[in-house]
């Protein structure tokens, strides 16, 4: 472990030792250059913000939706569950009723 | 979040925020110019650093005349996304994952390696040997993968950790190990044959 240091040191001053400076133009062309532009937000902030714009109007519109359904939905057709056919004997004091369902089953068993 | 109200009687109540969390919220960086970046911070910041960034540039490009243009890129896209830099962040291992970025963005560009460093013209050494063993070293970095080179010289250029390395290139740590431990053990055979 110590030989590493010690070679890690001779190898980062061996790197170093080799050291070139800014060209002064250089550094004058960034100052030039960053004076001209206009500082920029990250692309992941764009993104999240563009992320958070979409998320919000998606949920504006699911609420928009939700709201106005009831107004939008389809009435519904009036269903006939039953039918009834009534029969007066009035001379021999008897009504019959007939009642028509939908799930009417003769000799159903229990 | 803990905070005191005072009702005031009337139609309303002033919410006292504790210090922790206002700080949280102060304005970042705002300048004269109302830009919401100071420049004036930025070129403070770049300062100190600059020297060892453009060398490492330089290094991990092989000290191809395209390092200047790639130095020069990582700067002023540091400078244009400074507003979304976080002061608890450490800014050199920021600006270096930016450097660190448009490396790759030229070797993915251009799709070769650049050429080998010309020592001898670059070199002004102290004596013989020193000379020697530097060529050596930047014979080695020249050989490796330019991905490798990066670790190589974040390593030994610029002096960061090994976790520091991890978070600027997105590398595995044990990878970062791995290669600077094959570094090691190539130089060593390397450096031990000038030193005798």
């Amino acid at each position: 472990m110590d030989d590493d240091k010690i070679l890690d040191k001779e190898i980062t001053r061996l790197v170093r030792s080799l050291e070139k400076s800014i060209p002064p133009g250089l550094e004058e062309q960034i100052a030039l250059k960053a004076s001209s532009g206009k500082p920029r937000r990250s692309p992941f902030f764009i993104k999240w913000q563009l992320a958070l714009a979409v998320l919000s109007g998606g949920a504006a519109l699911f609420l928009a939706l939700f709201l106005l359904w009831p107004a939008f939905r389809k009435q519904q057709e009036p269903q006939i569950t039953e039918i009834r056919t009534q029969f007066e004997l009035v001379d021999k004091n008897i009504t019959i009723i007939l009642i028509q369902k939908p799930d009417f089953k003769f000799f159903e068993e229990n | 979040m803990k905070t005191n109200s005072y009702d005031l009687g009337v139609s309303g109540s002033i919410i006292f925020f504790p210090e922790k969390e206002r700080t949280r919220y102060r304005p970042v960086m705002k300048d004269e110019e109302g830009t919401g970046v100071s420049r004036a911070v930025f070129w403070r910041l770049v300062e100190p650093i600059k020297l060892r960034l453009y060398n490492f540039v330089l290094k991990s490009l092989n000290f191809a005349t395209d390092a200047d243009d790639v130095y020069q890129e990582t700067v002023l896209r540091a400078f244009q996304y400074f507003a979304s830099f976080r002061k608890d962040k450490d800014f050199q291992s920021w600006i270096y994952s930016i450097a660190h970025n448009e490396i790759k963005n030229h070797f993915r560009k251009s799709r070769r390696q650049t050429a080998s460093p010309n020592i001898e013209a670059l070199a002004p050494s102290p004596d013989d040997r020193t000379e020697a063993l530097v060529r050596e070293v930047f014979r080695f970095a020249a050989r490796l993968k330019p991905k490798e080179r990066e670790v190589f010289f974040l390593y030994y250029e610029s002096g960061f950790s090994i976790p520091e390395i991890r978070r600027i290139t997105s590398l595995k740590e044990g990878y970062v190990k791995l290669l600077l431990s094959q570094a090691r053990n190539n130089l060593k055979e390397a450096l031990g044959a000038h030193h005798g």
